[in-house]
């Protein structure tokens, strides 16, 4: 190799190092920029507190929409009874539905418990000492008991509204037995309560 | 979870010097940055020359890296070792970041007493007296011994000597541009390609006295 090619060789190492080191310091200048300019919104600790939060309030909002809350009343579509029709046949009817009208379930359901066993009572006492023949007994038989099953469906919609399930498929079955007012939604009450 | 966001990943010396000798981008990211932030926490405890903080780190910073680059400073036996000036690698006593801070502190020494060099006589390190002083391994290779040496002879000649042999050479400038370039650093043209040609002729020089010296063929 002569001299002007070793020198070209030469030349030509210290040109690389001179570039190795020019190249270090513009990395060392785009290093510095990026200390100033990374945005806060590009740290990763904002990234991850900012998903975490998403996902919380996410939750928040979408968890209660996919629980189920409804009840079997508004199922069958079972509004709230109305006893005034026997308001003046007995003075606990008309307590009953002012109970049940401002909406005092507890005591509703406590003073309905009360009238009905008062009820049943009455009618097996009719039903047992009725004479076939008297007209008025059967006439007061027949108001006792449509009397008995206005009672028991108050009851078993206030037993259904506290979720006592079980004492109202019961009662349920003990309304079924008679012909009564409400047979075609009681009936439906009863499957829907099946599934519970 | 507040510690964890908090913490950030530290990596130890050995995985610093092997993954920027891997010129692993990240770890450049991150090792400037302790460095930076250490440097800026001890700055006034040291120095106080604000005005020349960011020059001080940068020469230091680029010291450092050249010598973890060029395997002066390289990992052997799961330790972080330097070349001494008899050719042995013996383990660093000290951290790479007091190591950069030794660095600084000769800079800033070397800032205080030059005073800055704007003509054409002072563009050459003193009287060329300083030697580059090394001896090489025999595992490495040919290259890396003339890597360093060039690396050596370059830290040594004057800042304005490198930026016109970078500029002209590398970054393949005219004279005309560097002129506009360096503003006031010239007076002229004439007087740029003087400066240039014995810039490189004394780099030549150096690099060809050490590599002779060393044994290794230019």
């Amino acid at each position: 190799m002569n001299e002007q090619e070793t020198l070209d060789q030469l030349d030509e190492c210290i040109v690389n190092r001179l570039g190795e080191r020019q190249m270090k310091l513009e990395r060392m200048e785009e290093m510095e920029r990026n200390v100033r300019t990374v945005p806060f919104i590009q740290k990763p600790v904002v990234w991850i507190t900012t998903v975490a939060a998403a996902c919380v309030l996410a939750l928040l909002v979408v968890t209660p929409l996919f629980q189920t809350t409804t009840s079997p009343l508004d199922e069958v579509g079972i509004g709230c009874p109305q006893l005034t029709e026997y308001r003046a046949a007995m003075p606990e009817t008309a307590e009953i539905q002012r109970l049940l009208d401002q909406k005092q379930w507890d005591d509703a359901m406590n003073t309905t418990e009360k009238a009905l066993r008062q009820s049943d009572e009455a009618v097996e006492q009719l039903a047992s000492t009725i004479s076939e023949t008297d007209a008025a007994q059967q006439y007061e038989l027949d108001a006792e008991r449509e009397m008995n099953g206005e009672l028991r469906w108050t009851y078993i919609y206030l037993l259904v509204h506290a979720e006592r399930y079980a004492e109202a498929q019961k009662e349920l079955s003990i309304y079924l037995q008679q012909p009564a007012e409400h047979h075609e939604k009681a009936k439906a009450l009863a499957d829907a309560l099946k599934k519970k | 979870m507040i510690q964890w966001i908090k913490k950030r990943k530290d990596y130890t010396d050995i995985e610093a010097v092997e993954a920027l000798q891997r010129r692993d981008r990240r770890m450049e990211d991150w090792f400037y940055h302790t460095q930076k932030r250490y440097f800026d926490e001890k700055f006034n405890q040291v120095f106080f020359d604000k005005d020349r903080k960011q020059e001080i780190f940068q020469c230091a910073f680029l010291k450092l890296w050249t010598e973890i680059d060029n395997g002066r400073i390289s990992v052997r036996d799961e330790k972080v070792c330097r070349q001494q000036n008899d050719g042995v690698y013996r383990p660093m006593i000290c951290t790479l970041q007091t190591f950069l801070m030794a660095f600084a502190k000769n800079e800033y020494r070397e800032l205080i007493r030059s005073n800055k060099e704007e003509y054409v006589a002072e563009l050459f390190d003193d009287d060329g007296s300083a030697e580059v002083t090394m001896t090489f391994d025999s595992a490495e290779s040919i290259e890396e011994q003339k890597n360093r040496i060039i690396d050596a002879c370059i830290q040594q000649m004057s800042p304005s000597c490198v930026e016109i042999l970078t500029l002209f050479y590398y970054e393949g400038k005219s004279l005309d541009e560097i002129l506009n370039l360096r503003g006031d650093k010239n007076t002229s043209k004439n007087g740029l390609k003087s400066a240039k040609s014995k810039c490189m002729n004394l780099l030549r020089e150096r690099v060809t006295t050490e590599m002779e010296r060393y044994h290794i063929a230019v």
